[in-house]
Formats: C-alpha cells, structure tokens, sequence
C-alpha cells in the first residue's frame, strides 16, 4: 500500500504540467465558487440584517389573521401579552415594542397620497429598529411629541412638505370609524427603502390609537433578539409559550417573503452556473486521467504481469486522482481562505446601477459584502470532491476488466 | 538438471479475432512439456504463435482451448485475481523493452515483486543488491531512475526483478531485441550461468540466433504448431 502511494505521488509528477492543469482546475473552482458563495452569503446577511434592522425586527406577535388581511378589527389588546414575562422566559429577546399600522390618506397643499401610518412607543423603538433615524438636524420623535409625526422623505417631497409644516391624515379606523387629525412634521426620515420612504408616517403610539379610534390596542410587538438566523427557531420557540390562541409569533422571513423567495431565485440561478462551472472542471478531470492511463497501458500491462491485481492497479489510478484532488482543493481553499479574510474586512461600494437594481427590487443593499464563515467552504470542497469520485469511476472501473496481453502490446 | 515437466501443455489451442473478423489460429493443437531448470527457447518465424505460446503459459491470456499446467497448477481453473497471485508467487517476466517503472529507482524496481510479497525491507535490500551484484549492476546505478540508464543496465535491472523472487519459471519474450549483439550475448551468458547455478527454468520466445545458439532445447513452431524439437547436450 506504501509502496502504491509513494508509486501514485511520483506518477502525478511525471507529466507535471498536466498534473498543475488539473490541479489549477480545482483550485479554480474551489476559489470561484467559494469567492460567489462569499459574496451571495455576506450581501444575504447584510441585506437581511439591513431590511430586518429597518422595520420588521427579527420577530413579531401578531393577530393570527393580521398578516392575511391587515384590518385593525385583527389587532390585540395591551392586556393580553405580558412582555416582561416573554423576556423573562426567552432570555434572546433582547428588547420589545408594541406598534399600531394603519392606512390612510395624508393630504397637504401640494396633494394628496396614501401612507403607512405606523404608531410607535418612542422610548423603546429605538432599539428595536432603525425606522426613527431621522435626517441630520431633525428632532426624534419622543413620548410627549403627541400631534407631531415624521415622513419618509420622498413622502415628504412629494406632498411637498418641510419640517415645521402640517399634514392632514384621513384614516377610516377600528370599526370603521372615521378618523382625522393634524400633525406637525418634525422630522423626515431616509430608511435607504425608496418604497418605504415614499409612504412612511410615523407618530406616537397614543396618537395613532387616538387616530384610529382603538385605546389599548395594537397590531405588533415587535422584538428584537440576539440572532436574525435564529428567527424561526425563536418563533417557534415563542409560540409554545404564548397562552392566546389568537395570537401568534412570526419570524421575519413570514413578514419580509420578497426577500426569502428573492435569495431562493437567487441560490436557484447561482447554482446553475455552479453546475456548468462544475461541469467543465469535470470534463477537465476525466481528460486528463484518461490520457495519463492510455499513456500509460502497456506499464500497467507490465505490472500485472508482474502480479499486481486490476483492483491493485485501478487503486494506483484512484490515489493518483484522489491526490491531485486534495492538492487542489487544499491549495483552493488556502487562497480563498486568504482571499476572503481580506475582502470580508470592507465592503465593496456598489456602482450607481447596482445600486437602482437592488432598489428595483426593493431591497436595500449599501454595499457588496463577503462572507468568511466557515460554512461556505463546504459546497465547494464536497462537490468538487464528488465530482473527482466521478470522473474517476470511468478510468477505475475500465481498469479492472483490463487484458494484461492486450495491455502489453499497447504502444 | 532436467528433471520432472515444470510446464505441461496439452491439446493447445488460440484462436483469434482480426481486424476482418476473420478468425485466427495462432495456437494450433500443441502438446509440450518443459521440464524443471530446463533453458529452452521457443524459436520460428514472425506470426508463428511465440509470444501467444509464453503469454498462455505466463496465465497472461487464456486458452480457446486446451489445458496449461505450470507448477502443477492448471491455470485454467485460476480466476483473474489468482492467476495473478500466481504470477507473484511462481512466475517472472523479461520483456522485449526493459518495461521498468519509469517512476522508480533500480532498485525500486528490482524489489517491486518482492514487496508484493510482503518481504521484510532489510530482506528485500540484501536480496536486491545480490542480485546486482551477480548481474555486474554497479552500487551507483541503484538509485538511478530507468531514463538514466543504459538500454543493457535497464535489461539487467529487468532481469534481477524477474530473479530476485527466485521464480519457479521464467519467460523472457525477445530479452534481447533491442539490445545490441555483444550486451545481448553477455547478458545471455549471465542468464545461463544463473540457469546452472540455481536451477531456474528459463523459456524464451526468440528468433535472434544468440538465443538459439545458446538453449539447450530449440522449439520450433510454424503456424501455431510445432515443427521442431530439438534437445542438445
């Protein structure tokens, strides 16, 4: 067995530059696919964090049939979830808020539109979500601003309103109810969401059940916790211990679904080209160890003659691929490891069309960011490894029905 | 000296397919026997069923028909892994061109079967560096890869790896075709002197008149069968 590998080492060394174009191959595709899995998981993550971290959190608790229709009538009472008993009781929720979403219709001199009207808890919003950062020089939103909202800027723009000026609002409220009110505009915001910014109105929690005729009601509390891969988990966690049977606990994949099915789109496509990429560094294998061993028939002719058994011989043929495997994968993941280490440290800045695409999408993506967990190794260094196994199962097998005879008088 | 058949080979036949399909006789119908310690060659003109003969009774090839009895094994009835094992245990081989692993050393390539064998490594080097020292394989050769080798040091190597297992039999198919006359003859003569001194078989396939001058038992076949058989003192 020793002597068979050290028989293989050498025999990878015979034809070096084919040997290096093999082993160039792998490594190839190991640094390739392992640089584009980088990329899809670190955009993914910031991405996710980024949407998660601006208005849906990691978590909410909802009315059951709130996310299937968002009528006010599917909201929960304050009464009904004890939030300190959930903190106490899941030590990963690291902080909580209620809010009240609504629709309406805000109005200026300029015209009028629809908004997202959102109540908040100004003291605990904060550090929950991000959806309060307001403009340089505009003022929060805090617990007394009663009368006082702020806009998404392109709202703002477009009903062509400043800080100081007034909006009128128009809801139609809890039970129908028609709702109306005035607010002060005292801060825009710039979520770096154009769709959101462009219907976004938020005021104080108190202000928005006053609009919407419903005290002591809200339609989420919203939490954060301390790991947004985590989420589902912690939902279904969550759900066991909530006592209302009306409510239940949602993971921010079932509040934000574009962005889920867009990163499933976007796996499906990536791992298309994986395949063909794949595919070519299969061909590139199987070439070149069929050309060693025709080079090579006669040899083995001769070592079987000598007593070496076919299985003997396809296992020399199968350590010399298995070596130059390893070599590649191992030099792959070297460079890419380093590679990697360097580009995970900042993020790549997105051009101007990058940049309107992702916005197309609706997602907001501040720059092109890389990934160096660990787990992004394992696809490239399994399939490429498989795909040796493959391209060697012909080479190996048509060695163990070879004809020492017709071996020995091969040229 | 001779004694008890080493090799039995009754009612031979090799039939092969051709390129047109037409099938070919190379084997016709021998019966043949080589006693132990005998040194024979097996001469006839190209096409006449030599090499087909050595590869029939080295277990390389099987017989359309017909029965090979070497060592007292009918290796007709050996599987592929067997033959195998019994070309290790029972056989060696010299080729036409040297045939040494390019990759290996002479003396890797020498001890090659003996690690086959599960020789212990202090044995197999005693037992390697003996035989070059009997072949005339000079110390600094050893390390040498084949490319850095003479075409007679490459045959010679050659020849200790079919010795250095003490074979029971030994086929050498034109050892000395692409050797010039004066390496051939002396590597001739070191093979008869280890013929004598250890009483292992040698059977050559051969048309070069060096061989035949030197067996003591001419074989001559004609069209798969044989024409001549002939024993010298």
């Amino acid at each position: 067995m020793l002597r068979l590998f050290k028989l293989a080492w050498r025999d990878i060394w015979r034809n070096r530059r084919r040997s290096f174009l093999t082993m160039g191959a792998i490594l190839f595709a190991v640094l390739l696919i392992s640089v584009s899995f980088s990329a899809q998981f670190g955009t993914y993550d910031a991405m996710e964090q980024l949407m998660v971290r601006l208005s849906s959190s990691e978590l909410q608790i909802q009315h059951r049939d709130f996310r299937e229709e968002q009528m006010l009538e599917h909201s929960m009472e304050e009464a009904s979830l004890d939030v300190t008993a959930l903190k106490a009781a899941h030590p990963w929720i690291l902080s909580a808020t209620r809010r009240l979403t609504g629709f309406g219709l805000a109005s200026s001199d300029s015209g009028s539109t629809g908004v997202l009207l959102v109540g908040v808890e100004p003291d605990t919003e904060p550090a929950v979500s991000n959806m309060m950062q307001v403009q340089a020089g505009h003022r929060v939103l805090g617990r007394g601003d009663h009368g006082r909202a702020l806009l998404g800027a392109s709202l703002a723009k477009n009903l062509g309103l400043a800080v100081g000026d007034s909006v009128v609002i128009l809801t139609q409220g809890y039970h129908n109810v028609m709702g109306a009110e005035i607010y002060a505009v005292q801060g825009l915001v710039r979520s770096g969401s154009p769709e959101l910014d462009r219907a976004l109105m938020i005021t104080t929690l108190t202000a928005a059940q006053e609009l919407f005729s419903m005290p002591g009601r809200f339609t989420a509390l919203v939490l954060r916790t301390d790991a947004h891969r985590k989420a589902k988990a912690h939902a279904a966690a969550l759900q066991a211990s909530i006592q209302d049977p009306l409510h239940v606990a949602v993971p921010w994949q079932s509040l934000l679904p574009e962005l889920d099915q867009w990163r499933r789109l976007d796996d499906a496509s990536n791992y298309i080209f994986y395949m063909f990429l794949l595919l070519l560094i299969g061909f590139e294998i199987f070439n070149t160890t069929a050309m060693s061993m025709m080079e090579r028939v006669r040899e083995f002719g001769v070592m079987m003659a000598m007593g070496l058994k076919p299985h003997q011989i396809s296992g020399l043929v199968a350590m010399e691929l298995a070596m130059k495997t390893l070599i590649g994968i191992a030099a792959g993941l070297c460079v890419s490891v380093v590679l990697l280490m360097v580009l995970s440290q900042e993020p790549i800045a997105l051009s101007q069309d990058m940049q309107e695409m992702y916005d197309d999408f609706g997602f907001v993506v501040d720059g092109f960011y890389f990934s160096s967990r660990p787990s992004i190794y394992v696809f490239p260094v399994v399939s490429v490894a498989v795909l040796a196994v493959v391209s060697m199962l012909f080479p190996v097998l048509k060695m163990r029905s070879f004809s020492p005879v017709k071996a020995l008088r091969a040229v | 000296m001779p004694s008890q058949a080493l090799v039995k080979v009754t009612r031979l036949v090799k039939v092969y397919q051709d390129g047109s399909h037409v099938p070919v006789r190379a084997i016709d119908g021998i019966d043949f026997t080589v006693a132990a310690g005998e040194f024979t060659a097996v001469a006839g003109p190209s096409g006449s069923g030599k090499t087909t003969l050595l590869n029939l009774i080295g277990s390389l090839d099987t017989p359309t028909e017909g029965q090979v009895i070497v060592a007292g094994q009918d290796l007709g009835q050996l599987s592929r892994r067997a033959r195998a094992d019994f070309r290790l245990r029972n056989l060696g081989f010299i080729f036409q061109s040297h045939n040494l692993i390019p990759v290996l050393s002479a003396h890797e390539n020498a001890e090659f079967n003996l690690l086959l064998q599960g020789v212990p490594a202090l044995e197999r080097r005693a037992r390697v560096l003996a035989e070059f020292a009997s072949l005339g394989i000079e110390e600094e050769l050893t390390r040498r890869r084949p490319a850095k080798l003479s075409g007679g040091q490459q045959q010679r190597v050659a020849i200790a790896r079919a010795l250095v297992t003490r074979p029971k039999l030994i086929l050498a198919d034109e050892p000395t075709a692409s050797l010039d006359s004066k390496t051939g003859a002396r590597l001739l003569d070191k093979m008869r002197a280890l013929n004598q001194r250890t009483g292992i078989t040698f059977l050559f396939s051969t048309h070069d008149p060096m061989v035949i001058d030197r067996a003591r038992r001419l074989v001559t076949l004609r069209d798969g069968r044989i024409a001549s058989d002939e024993t010298r003192l």
